[in-house]
């Protein structure tokens, strides 16, 4: 039994430090992420549009 | 097995033990806060949505590690919170082998490109386009149709079951309607944003989520070790359960077969379950497809790991210092108990301090919104783009998105009634394998057939989707319907071992079919 306890003991605490330092580079990167996302959606509608017009 | 059905009649009592919660006026501020943030997201994501592929894939814009907060935010939902936590208030430390075999799983996946990568290089926006790609556009219809009713009446309960926690948390009285109320507010504020933003608003509100989530996630599991103690926590279960609390294979929660259909089940969530293959979809690249994925097997782990950890939390707590709360959850009569669900929320509301809890409740909600927001988008531009378009054809840009808002509006309608009315008797986790495995018994076949094997062909597709279907026979309802339980009303087949051999079927069907009906071109290929 004491071996299982260990497993999970050990599972538990490497899980929470690795998702830790994961949230920490999500959080960031994400959010540079998140801005260019914002100018390419941008330049998209901007595109579509253009192209609407010049079929008009 | 802990009974949905009586969860109405045990409302009152969950009501008054709930009542000493610590929820506070300063939680309920930041609870609304969070909230009315909500709608603003909604009204900034509707300005960036152009046409149908920035409604449901933000236009093939996202960079790796806003995939994996979307990800996580997606996967990290408020149901899988509530199911885990009741694995973890049953099943103790046992349990935690769900969540390490889910991230083992995803980073297999995600080293591979096994299933994902493969789906990303062929440019298809929902697992039907690929489907018609590969076997003919009936396949897609079919495909798409049991996609639905199996995503459909998976999420069935999410509503009902995320408004349990608001209400066990924050302590409100069941004689006002809380949950109904709680159920109609929460619906109505994510169908605002969805149905205005599509993928783009479900994007952002998933990268916030992510960032309260990941707060709220960490600092909720210290708080529950302060308050119990490790050695406490570690020790009730070792006297309690024995090895059972902690080796799955010998506790009588589990067993081999569930271990086994866990492993299924943690390759289905990441690489086959249309939610997770849609953020696989919306990615710039495969090689960043194969990195959100390796990096996702963190949050798929932690998902589920940290709730089954307050769920083994609420039962130390319970059965150590609240002797209320033991006599409703383990009353000398079982038939008596109250709905273990309730279980883990009453105990955060009786253990987080002011402040901390609203900042909590806040996290659960963003998980809860960010699950519903996601499925409601993928459900509805299944209908609309794997249904609908290919049956009614020439449907304009336009035209595919107003149907797919229009459906968003059904489906939301549809989970606030199904969440009031059905009267199951399954365990939550169980209930959701087994509606799902209408959907990815048949998926798992046609994927990997259909990807890696040239012979697979449409009469086998066909096939193996139909075998799918007959995964609704573990459903309780069902099962009671037609005999399939023993006097004392336990189920003559488990659940794991019925999925199991669905799945087992749907891939030998698909397998047969294929060679014996070949496609004309692979037969022409075979000839020659």
């Amino acid at each position: 039994m004491e071996t299982w306890v260990n497993i999970w003991t050990v599972s538990l605490v490497v899980c929470c430090v690795l998702f830790a330092i994961m949230s920490v580079w999500v959080i960031i990167g994400g959010w540079i992420d998140l801005q260019t996302m914002f100018a390419e959606l941008k330049q998209q509608k901007n595109g579509d549009n253009e192209d609407k017009e010049n079929s008009n | 097995m802990h009974t949905f059905v009586s969860m109405d009649s045990q409302l009152q009592v969950i009501s008054d033990l709930a009542s000493k919660t610590n929820f506070s006026n300063l939680d309920w501020g930041i609870v609304v806060i969070y909230l009315l943030g909500s709608i603003v997201i909604g009204w900034i994501g509707r300005s960036y949505v152009g046409n149908m592929t920035d409604f449901i894939g933000a236009g093939r814009s996202i960079g790796t590690r806003l995939g994996v907060a979307s990800m996580a935010g997606t996967e990290m939902g408020l149901i899988t919170v509530m199911y885990s936590a009741q694995k973890g208030f049953t099943g103790y430390f046992a349990a935690f082998h769900i969540a390490l075999l889910a991230g083992i799983v995803a980073f297999f996946v995600g080293a591979t490109g096994f299933i994902v990568a493969k789906l990303r290089s062929m440019e298809v926006l929902t697992i039907p386009e690929f489907y018609e790609k590969r076997f003919g556009t009936d396949v897609r219809v079919l495909g798409g149709t049991l996609l639905v009713l199996g995503g459909v009446l998976n999420m069935g309960l999410f509503l009902k079951v995320g408004s349990m926690f608001i209400v066990g948390i924050t302590g409100m009285s069941n004689e006002s309607n809380a949950l109904m109320i709680t159920m109609t507010v929460l619906i109505c504020l994510v169908l605002f944003y969805t149905v205005l933003g599509g993928m783009v608003s479900v994007v952002i509100t998933d990268y916030i989520q992510f960032v309260v989530l990941s707060f709220g996630v960490l600092l909720t599991t210290w708080l529950c070790i302060n308050h119990l103690g490790w050695d406490t926590i570690v020790n009730t279960i070792k006297d309690s359960q024995g090895e059972g609390g902690f080796n799955p294979l010998t506790s009588g929660e589990f067993g081999w077969d569930y271990v086994s259909w866990m492993v299924f089940l943690g390759l289905v969530n990441c690489a086959i379950w249309p939610t997770a293959i849609a953020r696989a979809l919306m990615m710039k690249s495969t090689s960043a497809v194969k990195k959100q994925f390796m990096w996702s097997a963190i949050p798929f782990t932690i998902r589920q790991m940290i709730p089954i950890f307050w769920g083994i939390c609420a039962y130390v707590f319970i059965v150590v210092q609240a002797p209320d709360l033991k006599e409703a959850f383990f009353p000398e009569d079982p038939e008596a108990a109250s709905n273990n669900l309730y279980a883990m929320p009453v105990f955060l509301g009786r253990i987080l301090p002011i402040g901390i809890l609203g900042l909590v409740s806040a996290a659960m909600i963003a998980a809860f919104m960010s699950t519903h927001d996601s499925y409601l988008l993928c459900w509805s531009s299944v209908i609309t783009q794997d249904i609908i378009a290919p049956l009614k054809g020439g449907l304009s840009q336009r035209g595919r998105i107003f149907i797919t808002r229009l459906t968003i509006v059904c489906l939301g309608v549809y989970v606030w009634v199904w969440g009031l009315f059905y009267k199951g008797s399954d365990d939550i986790w169980d209930y959701m394998a087994i509606t799902g495995a209408v959907y990815f018994s048949g998926a798992f076949a046609l994927l990997w057939g259909g990807l890696y094997w040239k012979r697979g062909s449409a009469m086998g597709a066909r096939l193996s989707l139909m075998a799918g279907f007959f995964a609704v026979l573990g459903l309780g309802p069902v099962k009671e319907g037609l005999g399939m339980v023993n006097s004392e009303g336990e189920s003559i087949i488990s659940s794991s071992m019925l999925g199991l051999t669905v799945i087992v079927a749907a891939s030998i069907l698909f397998v047969i079919g294929s060679l014996l009906w070949p496609d004309k071109q692979n037969k022409e290929e075979a000839e020659a």
